[in-house]
């Protein structure tokens, strides 16, 4: 059955601000994930860069993305 | 009379005219009646009739047939998983196994075939295969070349299970290889494990399936360019098109280093052709990395595709979109060497495929940004969180989850520290269960009304069943990162038991009982559907209506909104929307290559197989390291001189120098210090790998395990690190070596007083669940003085999970009567030898060793550092009843697990 009455229906969060979230908390995820290796002095050295590059990335990610235009 | 009337025809299987010069071959002809035969029986029965769709057309009957032995593939991979971390859980509870070791391993290698292809596969090739034809508008052909391509990747999943028509059934001869088999393990003439030619011929028919699919989809392109011609050309193809494009070229890219390395492997085995290990394995990695990004594009079709369905916008950058596509094709066949950083291949091509792995995230930063993009605009009234939308947004955020680790893995030093780990582990489980998997969900239940013609029965099971995957396969994903972070190899049963060890994998266990109890609420939802759902009809909607009509049978009533096209007039130029696409690409691609000029210096330190500084120090150990199945021979120059198995001796402080060998398998010295840094080569047959490191300054017994699977005795396959205190420091305990960790290798055996300790063998031929077993110590005057230990092999551990006695029989008693019959004895001796640094071993008492028997061993001994045990490897058959041979499986080895260190101090 197709839904009758838009004003009733839909989320308040639309899915741009829904996929932001989904994608900080995945972001935390892996870099939760790599932060043993950075915390280990011994082991850190050699994952330093790549670590480094992929926080950048990520500021750079959610940053570029709230300033892009929207899709309309 | 018109044309048609004077045409002789006759009435063809589908019930439509053809005229008689079109008449399909007899083969095709008799193939199809038999097909309608059948069907048209079994289409009476309405259980058969609405889950196989019966009354449909073929090309609907074919796909619903793909998907549903898709799941069941799942189904039957996600329980093979299950068995395997029974086994790890009871390990680390001290419980028993019941479970050989052959058996263990053959359930990880039929999880990751039955998952990888079974399942992903196989339902990529279903889901593609309905994209292009509704795509291109065309009319499917060529059915019984499709009907080919299935049945024979359903068959290779039975072909790759092995000799399963032995009887009695002995399912120890299913295939304990890994799914990715590394050559030379499994060859005859090669290795001391064997697998059944059954199991290479499963590959060569998975291949061929595959090969054969891609080639159908071709065909249809072709069909459709001959039928519209070069204006067809000229038209906007969507997104979709060219990810789908993408993969059939990818396909033969992926599938023909396949089959070249499999069969050369055969051939090596049956026709005695010549091998190059590492050779084979580069070109088998061509095809071992290819085919998670074949896989990958599952997920990727699918945001491309549902993701503007949904939100009722066109992709944010059509050109960036196509871009992305063709970069994951030029790249994805270039980054197999990024599995064999640590053998010993040239340095430019392990930092080239590191640049390349680098490059790669190119396309997905694109993908993604676009996806999210995509979305910017749509109110939220005009979005519905049916479990497509559930599905796509765990499949963006799983890729970026797991995605993010991939360039860890990519740096060639990181590398050092996490190949062969869990780490690998968490990350393509990200991939898979997150990404792959979740990517694979959003298109069922996109499209399974739209093919059944039957809404979806349970919008709360469809509920339930992403609840339970998000928890179950998330839990599982950083269970796995946290062994990692131990320093915990993959594939093992036979881990240290550490309270941390044993949480972890019990909360692993909890998420994957979570994932499968998850996917219960989706049979069940399919099943209620095809036999009680309601009629889904999608006349007078549009392909994209129909879709989110489709998906709405997922959504509680009360959250839908209308699933009516809105008509889209285009207000922000592509100017500006792509310069948002150049600024973050260009960000990317800055910090690719700073991550690549920072992880350079180091890389080039690492390949050609050398790990470590290196360097010329003084009173450099010199060390031949010679590794076969199970165990590893140590030939030592320097300061000191001797021969050991499974033990490399070294002063605290000393460098090592490594020349390492191998026969019959790949093995890897691997020893993942905490305090410095992690020792990770690979050691390939046929080619030599050094490595050189400075022993810790902690004199101590570290544990140094075998990291490349190779064979079902892998898990006792650990060596130790024996570090002596330095010459004028003789006697000195082990009380600094336990206060500081153990340089904190989770590997180091526990350490037990002499006195107070009994050493009893379990199971798997081990003592005190450790290999090696416990250190004991003892402190004695400097003169020498009485040490003494006590040590048990009950007879009730002596069975098909123990290496000691052969299998010969069937009877699960025969190992154990074996025992009796010879007196309670075994002919291996139970040692006590010296460590002395000029000499090597010297044997201080020797006894037989006695089954069911509690005995104390006692000796004088001066301050020192000893082995105990059985410190030569014993041969193992296992050939019950003749059965084992070149068709069946073969597995022989050599195994040592009965052994430990006695540590001397002075008192």
């Amino acid at each position: 059955m197709i839904a009758r009455s838009p004003a009733r229906v839909g989320t308040r969060i639309g899915p741009f601000g829904a996929f932001l979230a989904v994608a900080l908390l995945a972001a935390a995820g892996a870099v939760f994930e790599i932060s043993y290796w950075v915390g280990v002095p011994a082991l850190s050295p050699s994952v330093l860069g790549t670590t480094v590059a992929i926080v950048a990335a990520l500021v750079a990610f959610f940053g570029w993305g709230l300033w892009a235009p929207k899709n309309d | 009379m018109s044309e048609t009337e004077l045409r002789p025809s006759r009435t063809g299987a589908e019930g439509k005219s053809v005229a008689v010069f079109e008449r399909p071959p007899a083969l095709i002809q008799f193939l199809d009646e038999t097909e309608e035969a059948i069907r048209s029986r079994l289409a009476k029965m309405r259980l058969f009739d609405r889950v196989f769709l019966l009354q449909r057309d073929w090309m609907t009957r074919i796909t619903m047939l793909m998907l549903i032995a898709g799941l069941v593939w799942g189904a039957v991979g996600g329980f093979d998983i299950f068995g395997f971390q029974t086994q790890v859980v009871a390990y680390a509870t001290q419980s028993s196994l019941h479970l050989s070791t052959q058996e263990i391993y053959s359930s990880i290698t039929l999880h990751g075939i039955r998952e990888l292809f079974g399942f992903a596969q196989q339902v990529e090739m279903a889901v593609f295969g309905l994209l292009l034809i509704n795509a291109l508008g065309i009319t499917p052909r060529r059915k019984w070349t499709l009907y080919l391509s299935v049945g024979l990747l359903n068959a290779s999943m039975l072909l790759l299970q092995g000799p399963i028509y032995l009887t009695p059934f002995n399912d120890n001869y299913f295939p304990a290889i890994g799914w990715y088999f590394l050559s030379p393990l499994g060859i005859h003439g090669a290795s001391a494990y064997v697998v059944s030619p059954i199991f290479f011929l499963g590959w060569i028919a998975l291949a061929a399936a595959v090969l054969l699919w891609a080639w159908w989809m071709v065909a249809h392109v072709l069909d459709w360019y001959r039928q519209h011609g070069a204006a067809a050309l000229g038209r906007r193809f969507p997104v979709f098109l060219w990810f789908l494009m993408g993969t059939l070229v990818l396909i033969p890219l992926t599938y023909v280093p396949l089959l070249t390395a499999t069969l050369w492997d055969m051939l090596t085995a049956y026709a005695g052709v010549p091998l190059s290990p590492l050779a084979n394995q580069v070109i088998f990695w061509m095809f071992g990395h290819a085919i998670v990004y074949v896989l990958f594009l599952l997920p990727v079709v699918g945001l491309y595709v549902l993701i503007p369905l949904l939100a009722r916008r066109p992709i944010y950058s059509y050109r960036f979109a196509v871009a992305s596509a063709i970069m994951f094709v030029v790249l994805t066949p270039l980054l197999g060497i990024h599995h064999l950083y640590l053998t010993p291949l040239p340095a430019w091509a392990s930092w080239l495929t590191m640049l390349l792995s680098f490059a790669i995230v190119i396309p997905s930063a694109i993908t993604f940004f676009s996806v999210w993009m995509t979305l910017k605009g749509v109110p939220g009234s005009q979005w519905e969180w049916n479990a497509v939308a559930l599905f796509a947004a765990l499949a963006f955020g799983g890729s970026i989850f797991g995605g993010l680790t991939g360039p860890v893995n990519a740096t060639i030093t990181t590398d050092v520290d996490v190949h062969n780990t869990m780490f690998v582990l968490a990350h393509f489980h990200g991939i898979t269960i997150l990404a792959i998997v979740a990517g694979g969900f959003a298109f069922l239940y996109a499209f399974f009304p739209v093919l059944t013609g039957r809404r979806w029965f349970s919008a709360r099971l469809a509920q339930l069943h992403f609840a339970f995957t998000v928890v179950g396969g998330s839990t599982i994903v950083l269970a796995m990162d946290q062994l990692a972070n131990l320093g915990v190899l993959r594939r093992e049963v036979i881990l240290p038991i550490v309270p941390a060890i044993t949480g972890i994998q019990l909360i692993l266990f909890t998420g994957i009982i979570v994932m499968l109890v998850g996917q219960l609420f989706l049979v069940a939802n399919g099943f209620l559907t095809v036999l009680r759902g309601a009629i889904f009809s999608a006349s007078g909607l549009s392909f994209d209506e129909a879709v989110r009509l489709a998906a709405q049978s997922t959504t509680p009533a009360s959250r839908r909104v209308p699933v009516y096209d809105i008509p889209f007039a285009r207000r922000t130029s592509w100017q500006k929307r792509e310069r948002a696409e150049v600024a973050w690409i260009v960000t990317v691609s800055v910090l690719l290559a700073f991550a690549v000029t920072a992880a350079t210096p180091g890389g080039l330190a690492v390949a050609n197989g050398h790990t470590g500084v290196g360097g010329e120090h003084p009173d450099t150990e010199f060390v031949t390291l010679f590794g076969q199945q199970y165990y590893w021979t140590a030939n030592e120059t320097g300061a000191i001189h001797g021969t050991f198995d499974n033990a490399i001796v070294v002063y605290a402080d000393q460098w090592l120098q490594f020349n390492m060998t191998a026969t019959g398998a790949t093995q890897s010295l691997y020893i993942p210090f905490r305090d410095q840094a992690v020792v990770n080569t690979q050691v390939v047959p046929g080619s030599t790998s050094y490595a050189s490191f400075q022993a810790p300054a902690q004199p101590g017994v570290y544990g140094a395990p075998d990291g490349e699977y190779d064979g079902p005795w892998f898990g006792v396959d650990v060596a130790a690190l024996i570090v002596l205190p330095a010459p004028n420091a003789t006697g000195q305990s082990l009380a600094e070596f336990r206060a500081n960790g153990g340089a904190g290798d989770i590997y180091n055996p526990p350490i037990d007083p002499a006195a107070t300790t009994t050493l009893v063998s379990n199971g798997e031929g081990v003592f005190n669940f450790s290999v090696p077993g416990p250190t004991l110590t003892a402190s004695v005057p400097s003169s020498g003085g009485p040490v003494s230990f006590t040590w048990e092999v009950p007879l009730s551990s002596i069975g098909l999970t123990n290496y000691l006695v052969n299998v010969t029989s069937t009877a699960t008693d025969a190992q154990q009567q074996y025992v009796i019959d010879h007196n309670y004895t075994l002919p291996y001796p139970f040692v006590l030898q010296r460590i002395d640094p000029t000499t090597g071993l010297v044997t201080v008492a020797s006894t037989p060793l006695q089954i069911n028997a509690r005995i104390t061993t006692t000796a004088s001994l001066v301050p020192g550092v000893y082995l105990y045990g059985l410190t030569a490897p014993v041969a193992y058959v296992y050939n019950p009843n003749g059965e084992s041979g070149i068709g069946s499986g073969i597995q022989t080895g050599e195994v040592m697990g009965l052994w430990g260190v006695l540590w001397v101090s002075a008192a």
